[in-house]
């Protein structure tokens, strides 16, 4: 299966601003970390967007990322893929289910949905196609990645294909395997607009055989963090307009050969 | 669109609260008799009706598997051992091989009580007990990597967690991987488990009945929480002659509101039609819908509404939550294989509770149910942030 890459959007500690996060992925910078700001999706009602939680803005600021001008609001589909979702909102439902009153807040409680950011986006770009948000444990970048490129595949369209994590709050973060945030997003078509930035085909799947690793050698605390991490390399391939193959890991032992092409 | 390439139902099983297995369910669907019951249930402080699965405090986790240990995978457990559906999958390894069969399930809440159980004891004894995983039981992979681990596949999948559509949406992801060549049959389905976070958030939006529910009651007021499991093996027609057949999905999103659907059904009738395209039937050809009919005031008016602007007023449907409850992330499943058995045991499930119907909704379900030899059936599956997913099954 093979399909055009047309726009990427990535965020997360020390990639903030477009250029530098531009040339951090080109080699030409060492990535730093750093404290994650507020960040705030303009696009949704100031009355909806008070109501988000960071995962969610996450997700948002890092699609907001990607050019809106080629939107179809008929025929674009969506993908969001978490391995944890909002964990946020888990530790405040339970702890207040641990007291006696237990009382939730009924904005708490339909944040707890794993495709909360799902809808708040459709909310705030009028999207009303297809929605999936899934979850594959360590292989969501990979599983959601497969996903939207087969949903472009079958049904031709736009998938807009975004993978994001946010860490647990205490005590939760022990339990949880993200250390840092980070949102990846990518437009993908079945067709090329105008700034599309190459194909992207699923070759298969191996065994024994090594995750790509970040060519940029001080991403690689970024690409560890949590299963959005996986599609570091991809990003970089992409920024780098460079032709070449890149390994991310799947389901269990098997990884899957992804070509590049521009 | 396309129009889709029909893949066969090969394969069953179904628990829920009428019973285990699907002669409990077909036995309940023909006496019109609920598996709901008023009950008390341990941390719940409000009346309300429950569809609870007692089966399930006798189900044990394999002992290479216990890491995944929690309600929801043991009700998943329950199912997979049920109707046979080992045997089936046997044999489906046989044909394609491991990893050529796909796994793909839904589930809103996974494991979750786990976490809530864990912070109680916090509460109680300032630490999390040592057992505690919540990567192998609340995250919401969980269910898919369970299910793949017990069945002994290696194929493709997910788990997708879009509320009460999930395990309607499984079967278009399941289509997608068989149809473009990354599987040659698949697993679908979906699990939900009693847990205190539904309960209780659904309360805090007022949408708990005390009562049991009565959808498209003129004096309905609300869902009761049910837990169900189910999953259905989905292979090529050529190896499931004479087979009901999974025939059309449509998915949208109403980008209206995070718990409230779109008040005239817009994405309610864009699934619904986005279904018919891709099975090649129009409306006149749908002989009997299963409704999502939550039994809350704006769900079952918003879908009457969508339901009127496709079908007119002359539509056959139910809604069968009166049987089960709103069995949230396993309802797409639940209602699926009910939607299924309607087509195999020549029955139109009836609508319990509805005594007096309300009017106002133009839409009039079958009040109990009634024996009917039908072709085409679709199922509704509607869930928060506005996801929709409409499925068809025919002959």
């Amino acid at each position: 299966m093979t399909v055009y890459i047309n726009d990427i959007s990535v965020i997360g500690p020390g990639l903030i601003d477009k250029e530098i996060t531009c040339s951090i992925l080109l080699g030409e910078k060492n990535w730093i970390y750093q404290e994650m700001p507020k960040l705030i999706p303009d696009m949704l009602p100031a009355n909806e967007r008070r109501r988000t939680t960071p995962m969610i803005r996450l997700a948002l600021a890092c699609i907001q990322g990607l050019s809106s001008d080629h939107n179809d609001l008929q025929t674009t589909s969506t993908v969001f893929a978490s391995s944890d979702g909002d964990f946020e909102i888990s530790d405040k439902i339970c702890s207040a289910l641990s007291k006696d009153e237990k009382i939730i807040s009924p904005t708490l409680f339909h944040n707890s949905v794993h495709n909360s950011a799902a809808g708040y986006w459709s909310i705030a770009s009028l999207i009303k196609g297809a929605s999936t948000s899934l979850s594959a444990g360590n292989a969501t970048f990979m599983s959601g990645l497969q996903e939207a490129v087969t949903q472009v595949e079958v049904d031709g369209g736009t998938v807009l294909f975004v993978a994001y994590d946010y860490p647990a709050p205490s005590p939760l973060n022990e339990y949880c395997h993200i250390k840092y945030p980070l949102a990846i997003a990518i437009r993908i078509g079945k067709t090329a607009e105008n700034k599309a930035l190459g194909t992207l085909t699923l070759e298969g799947q191996e065994n024994d055989i090594k995750d790509s690793v970040c060519r940029n050698l001080s991403l690689e605390p970024l690409r560890l963090a949590s299963p959005v991490g996986d599609g570091m390399p991809l990003i970089e391939a992409l920024v780098r307009r460079a032709r070449m193959q890149v390994i991310i890991p799947y389901l269990g032992d098997r990884k899957f050969r992804i070509s590049i092409s521009h | 669109m396309k129009a889709m390439t029909p893949m066969a139902i090969t394969a069953k099983t179904i628990v829920n609260s009428c019973g285990v297995g699907e002669a409990s369910t077909i036995e309940a669907l023909r006496n019109n008799s609920s598996g709901l019951k008023q009950q008390a249930y341990e941390g719940l402080n409000f009346d309300t009706w429950l569809g609870t699965v007692n089966e399930v405090e006798f189900i044990e986790i394999e002992p290479q598997l216990k890491r995944y240990n929690c309600r929801n995978n043991r009700l998943a457990q329950l199912a997979l051992k049920t109707d046979s559906f080992h045997a089936f999958v046997k044999s489906a390894k046989l044909r394609y091989g491991a990893e050529r069969v796909g796994v793909f399930v839904g589930t809103s809440t996974s494991g979750i009580a786990e976490t809530e159980d864990a912070y109680s004891h916090m509460h109680h004894h300032d630490t999390f007990p040592d057992n505690f995983d919540l990567l192998y039981t609340h995250n919401m992979s969980s269910l898919q990597r369970y299910v793949q681990h017990s069945l002994g596949l290696n194929g493709p999948g997910h788990t997708i967690s879009t509320a009460c559509s999930s395990s309607a949406k499984v079967f278009a992801a399941a289509y997608r991987h068989i149809v473009t060549g990354q599987c040659d049959a698949a697993i679908v389905g979906g699990v939900d488990s009693l847990c205190m976070s539904t309960l209780y958030g659904f309360k805090s939006l007022q949408l708990v009945s005390e009562e049991i529910c009565r959808p498209f009651d003129a004096n309905r007021n609300g869902i009761n929480i049910g837990e169900a499991a189910g999953f259905i093996l989905l292979e090529p027609v050529k190896f499931g002659h004479g087979k009901v057949k999974f025939k059309g999905y449509g998915e949208s999103s109403d980008a209206y509101h995070m718990s409230t659907p779109h008040p005239e059904g817009d994405g309610a009738v864009a699934a619904m039609n986005d279904a018919m395209t891709r099975a090649s039937l129009n409306a006149s050809e749908i002989e009997y819908i299963n409704l999502h009919g939550t039994a809350t005031r704006n769900n079952d008016q918003a879908e009457a509404r969508s339901l009127f602007r496709v079908f007119g007023d002359k539509v056959v449907c139910s809604s069968t939550k009166g049987f089960t409850g709103h069995t949230l992330g396993a309802a797409g499943i639940t209602e699926s294989i009910i939607s299924i058995l309607a087509l195999e045991q020549n029955i139109l499930p009836g609508n319990l509770n509805m005594h007096s119907w309300d009017e106002t909704l133009r839409i009039k379900p079958l009040e109990v149910t009634t024996k009917c030899s039908v072709e085409n059936v679709m199922t509704n599956n509607f869930g928060f942030g506005g996801n929709n997913c409409s499925l068809i099954f025919g002959w």
